[in-house]
């Protein structure tokens, strides 16, 4: 095979060393789904057109538009319970027996099952389709997965073709009911690839589903109609879908009347089969790109209305199966490729959410809609106008114009649009998925290059990085001589992702500038635009001046380069740890360097636990970064004893979590050690937190009920992470339940202790009340962190939310949704704190709940003193020496001799100032 | 400017230096617990008459809080204003790098509280919840001004 027919090849689907097995069980996965759905397609309309006239079809577009596309969020939700491919082969089963059934039913030529059939054939195709792309994004990453993209689209093409073929080969010999067995037997064969590809399943991996607000229909509407240019995509939208149920029904109608039986679903079937998908094929492959190169956006979104109307107008002049059947084609050829490719590039301005939330909008509504519209209309038009074939085309005429006038309004608001995104740096090229960019577009990003404003300029040529067809060699001069660094560190970003060569001087000159940025990014372009980069770069790590191997360990860290670099030896280290020019920079260099070094010749793991011990922070921060990056396990008590260090504590975390769900032991061992300080624990929980495994939060959970206020907090907190990213994580109930009634009796207790006081309002007592009440925020707090280990994480957290705001119209409605979600015991415990304040209130539920009675000042201030709370302990004593009371004052002077430096402070204070009152 | 000023022989408490840091706009968000934090770094000095804490375009490093006497502001030979006990000066220093804007002088014997700028950074990396109260503050007044 010649080099260029490779880069052709590879052009389309990239398949690397160790993909092919699991790239050809997912293309055969595809090719079996689509092939089953290509013999059900034309065999459901075929037996729905020899039963009924065609002028039943509105009634199934209605029934559609009402009832149709059920079964994803089913299949979503089901992979969260179980394995994926277990959660498939169970809904095969189930599949291949509605096959069984809906063939031994069809013996009967049954209207009702007729329609039951139809309105199942598009259920079918959702969950099949939708159930191959969750299992993909299971198995493989998203940058894979994009790669192995165009293999897809061959499969679909192939098992179209082969539907189509089988269909319209086999009709001729059997029943066409009996093509339901061999589709029933392709699912079944499709149950077989997904058991191969199990062993691609990583077994306790659920399918996590990214996270999603919950967001109603009546959002969406708001959200679409407070932007112009979405409420114009979803008008063209929705007439699109007009016309593609009008010609559709035209399509039907014409073939019902020239075939029948068995010769229309063979029809149908070579039909929709074999020449659409191979128009759509070829239109995809040879046609899309020159189009949106040469025509823009306009070209891509006008083809469909174009060919529709002359195909319309030959319909019209002479009404024919041959008019119908390119009529047909053309509009759903066009729908696939040019229109979606069209539509991609209008989503450019628009965020990723947002487009993912508008695209729900359409399919969920404006799809629905749509055909619901176009089903009544037809019923008008056929059952009390008696519009003929033409009658319909010329409606369908008039619904083309309205697209085409669509079309131009959308492409007007998508040009100002992307204007002021520019200027407003609010361009997403991540949510675009075609390439390239249409002329427009990107005439419009080179025009911005010359903007007077540098970050729109910075802007423009990182979009130009994913352009590489836009030339940009007339602004080369003035973007490399521009006044701000970060546009001249761009400009040598972007000739390095294009390997463009021109300004090679320039860069050895900018390799010595004083932004360290543009050091690093020159670097790396020399280097990229070198035959070997790998080796130009190691002749920069070799130069003695220390800013130009800083800039090059910089290009190493940010841009792709191999991770083992041999001039990293033990002299090269050596001589930045302890040569004559040693520095804290050279010596924090030399540590991020060991990220890179080959252990196998250099003693990594001896440089990094002394580098770690560096007196300097920035030395410790780099080698500790360091240690994260290489997993290095001997380091990890070396890390957990940062973690109490305030100057290394940050890094070390992240070194630590680095290591991910296999450290959760060693984390356990140190969580579960009391003579670890407080602040080491802490961080513990913080680390347990984001490695967020089950393991992870069993570990939490363990140490929940026997830790101090602090850690207990953290690891709430730790818990609450988890159980956001994880809803359904079942944690131990018994004992969140038991803390809950801990932290809900100590809440009471604070009350208590507030109403307790009732004398002068001195300094000390508004100190105290004020502590006090903060507490009680505190409390409240954890209170609400566990009912969300418990109960709906994000229910809870828009609870709290509500309720702390005093001005919040939804505190009721939040109360009344705690009411009705909290079980018995919890609700108990916790309504009245959120209903009533007030101590008269709560005084009689402490009691009952937990014996609590109101005490006296004096007794309030001895439980404060005796505590474990150290803030609560110094403004006690504090406050029993402001009222003299004279029965704590042995309690005041033991304070004097307390391990705790404030405590005592704040003891021997009291004491001097009680002795002075005596 | 430090090594001007004398240690007070009596260190104020933590409890008192709450109680005199409660009153400053700054830490008006900051609960009893986070001043105690911030208290435990300030340093109680007592400074003569005649003496300066901040001059005019100079970047000083710290904050006071007075606790007793006063402190004359001038701008050139201009006088500001004359701050009193419970009064801060110098509080922006803590926060940017930027000259002052006038010269602070004892007008009569002061006890102060001075926080250094390094020591409550250290503070503020390890407590979220203090920096948290302290935006809380400064929104407040920077909403403050802008419904004026």
């Amino acid at each position: 095979m010649s080099k260029d027919f490779k880069t052709w090849i590879r052009s389309f689907v990239d398949i690397r060393p160790g993909e092919g097995r699991i790239a050809a069980l997912l293309f055969a996965y595809y090719l079996l789904v689509i092939f089953a759905y290509y013999i059900l397609k034309p065999v459901a309309r075929a037996l729905f057109l020899d039963k009924f006239d065609a002028d039943k079809l509105p009634y199934l577009y209605i029934l559609m538009a009402l009832l149709g596309g059920g079964g994803a969020s089913w299949i979503a939700a089901s992979a969260m319970r179980e394995r994926l491919t277990s959660v498939i082969g169970k809904s095969q089963i189930f599949l291949v027996g509605n096959i069984l059934l809906i063939w031994w039913l069809l013996r009967y030529q049954s209207g009702v099952v007729l329609y039951i059939f139809s309105l199942w054939v598009g259920t079918f195709s959702v969950i099949t389709v939708g159930q191959f792309w969750l299992l993909t994004n299971n198995l493989l990453d998203a940058r894979t997965a994009r790669r192995l993209f165009p293999l897809v689209g061959v499969a679909a093409v192939i098992g179209g073709t082969l539907g189509g073929t089988i269909t319209s080969v086999l009709v001729r010999y059997i029943e066409t009911r009996h093509l339901m067995l061999v589709c029933g037997s392709l699912v079944a064969l499709t149950g077989v690839v997904v058991r191969v590809l199990r062993q691609y399943e990583e077994p306790d991996k659920r399918h996590v589903i990214e996270r999603e607000e919950k967001h109603r229909t009546r959002d969406d509407l708001s959200l679409v109609w407070e932007s112009a240019h979405l409420r114009t995509i979803s008008l063209l939208v929705g007439i699109m879908f007009i016309v593609d149920t009008l010609v559709d029904y035209q399509f039907s109608v014409v073939a019902k009347q020239t075939y029948s039986g068995p010769q229309l679903t063979g029809f149908l079937a070579r039909f929709q089969g074999i020449y659409l998908n191979l128009l759509s094929f070829c239109l995809q492959l040879f046609l899309t790109r020159p189009v949106l190169r040469l025509f823009g956006v306009g070209g891509a979104l006008g083809f469909a209305p174009a060919g529709v109307a002359l195909a319309g107008a030959a319909l019209f002049i002479y009404p024919s199966l041959w008019a119908a059947s390119v009529m047909r084609a053309v509009e759903a050829a066009s729908r696939y490729t040019f229109t979606r490719t069209g539509m991609e590039m209008l989503y450019l301005p628009v965020a990723r959410a947002v487009k993912n939330r508008t695209k729900v909008f359409l399919e969920v509504f404006v799809d629905r809609f749509s055909r619901g519209t176009a089903g009544g209309l037809l019923l008008l038009c056929t059952v009390v106008l008696h519009f003929n074939v033409r009658g319909i085309t010329v409606l369908t005429l008039c619904f083309v114009a309205a697209w085409a006038l669509v079309v131009t309004f959308v492409l007007r608001s998508y040009v100002g649009t992307l204007r002021k995104s520019l200027e407003r740096r609010e361009l997403y090229p991540e949510s675009v998925t075609v390439q390239p960019w249409d002329t427009a577009s990107a005439r419009l990003l080179v025009e911005s290059l010359s903007s007077p404003n540098e970050r729109q300029v910075a802007y423009a040529l990182q979009l130009l990085e994913q352009t590489p067809q836009v030339p940009i060699s007339k602004c080369l001069p003035s973007l490399l001589k521009h006044s701000s660094p970060q546009v001249r560190a761009a400009t040598f970003r972007l000739l390095a992702s294009r390997r463009d060569a021109v300004a090679i001087s320039e860069a050895m000159t900018a390799i010595h500038d004083p932004d360290e940025q543009i050091r690093a990014k020159s670097v790396n372009y020399i280097c990229q635009c070198d035959s070997n980069p790998e080796s130009r770069l190691e002749s920069f790590l070799k130069q003695p001046d220390v800013a130009v191997r800083r800039a090059a360990l910089d290009a190493v860290e940010q841009d792709s380069f191999v991770r083992r670099l041999r001039v990293i030896s033990s002299s090269w280290i050596d001589d930045l740890v302890s040569g004559a020019s040693a520095t804290r920079e050279t010596r924090a260099l030399a540590a991020r360097a060991l990220t890179f070094a080959d252990s196998a010749s250099v003693p990594v793991q001896q440089y990094l636990e002394s580098l770690i011990r560096d007196s300097d922070p920035v030395v410790a921060n780099a080698a500790i970064s360091s240690a994260g990056n290489l997993r290095k396990q001997e380091l990890i008590p070396l890390l957990v004893q940062n973690l109490a260090k305030r100057s290394t504590r940050a890094e070390a975390r992240d070194a630590l979590v680095a290591f991910g769900p296999q450290l959760v032991p060693e984390l356990a061992a140190c969580l579960g050690n009391s003579a670890e300080p407080d602040s080491a624990r802490e961080q513990i929980a913080r680390i347990l937190g984001r490695i967020g495994t089950r393991e992870a939060a069993d570990v939490l959970v363990r140490y929940l009920l026997d830790s101090s206020l602090r850690v207990r907090f953290r690891i709430l907190k730790a818990l609450s992470r988890i159980r956001r990213a994880h809803p359904h994580l079942q944690l131990p109930g018994d004992v969140i339940d038991q803390q809950l009634v801990n932290e809900a009796r100590h809440y009471y207790e604070l009350l208590l202790a507030i109403e307790a006081d009732t004398n002068a309002n001195t300094a000390g007592r508004k100190l105290l009340i004020r502590s006090l009440e903060q507490r009680l925020d505190q409390t409240l707090e954890r209170i609400f962190h566990l009912l969300g280990l418990r109960y709906p994480p994000e229910d809870i957290f828009d609870a709290y939310r509500a309720i702390r705001n005093p001005q919040s119209q939804r505190r009721a409605a939040a109360l009344e949704f705690l009411d009705n979600t909290l079980g018995q015991p919890a609700k108990r415990m916790i309504l009245p704190i959120l209903e009533d304040s007030s101590c008269e209130y709560l005084e009689p539920v402490g009691k009952e709940l937990f014996g609590l009675e109101a005490g006296t000042c004096e007794d309030c201030l001895r439980q404060l003193i005796n505590g474990q709370d150290r803030w609560l302990r110094v403004l006690a004593v504090y406050r029993a020496s402001e009222l003299q009371i004279a029965s704590l004052e042995p309690f005041v002077r033991a304070a004097q001799s307390d391990s705790d430096p404030v405590v005592a402070e704040t003891g021997a204070e009291a004491a001097r100032r009680m002795h002075l009152a005596a | 400017m430090k090594n001007d000023f004398q240690i007070s022989a009596r260190q104020m408490s933590v409890i008192e230096k709450v109680l005199l840091l409660q009153d400053v706009d700054l830490f008006s968000q900051v609960s009893p617990e986070q001043l105690a934090r911030i208290a435990l770094l300030a340093e109680e000095l007592h400074v003569g008459r005649g003496k300066v804490l901040l001059r005019e375009n100079e970047i000083s490093d710290a904050m006071y809080i007075i606790a007793s006497g006063k402190v004359a502001l001038e701008s050139g030979s201009e006088c500001l204003s004359v701050a009193g006990e419970k009064e801060a000066i110098g509080t922006w220093a803590l926060l940017d790098n930027e000259p002052m804007l006038a010269t602070a002088t004892v007008m009569e014997d002061a006890r102060v509280l001075r926080i250094e700028r390094d020591d409550f950074y250290d503070l503020l990396s390890d407590h979220a919840d203090i920096t948290q109260s302290m935006f809380r503050a400064l929104i407040r007044r920077i909403r403050t001004l802008v419904d004026k």
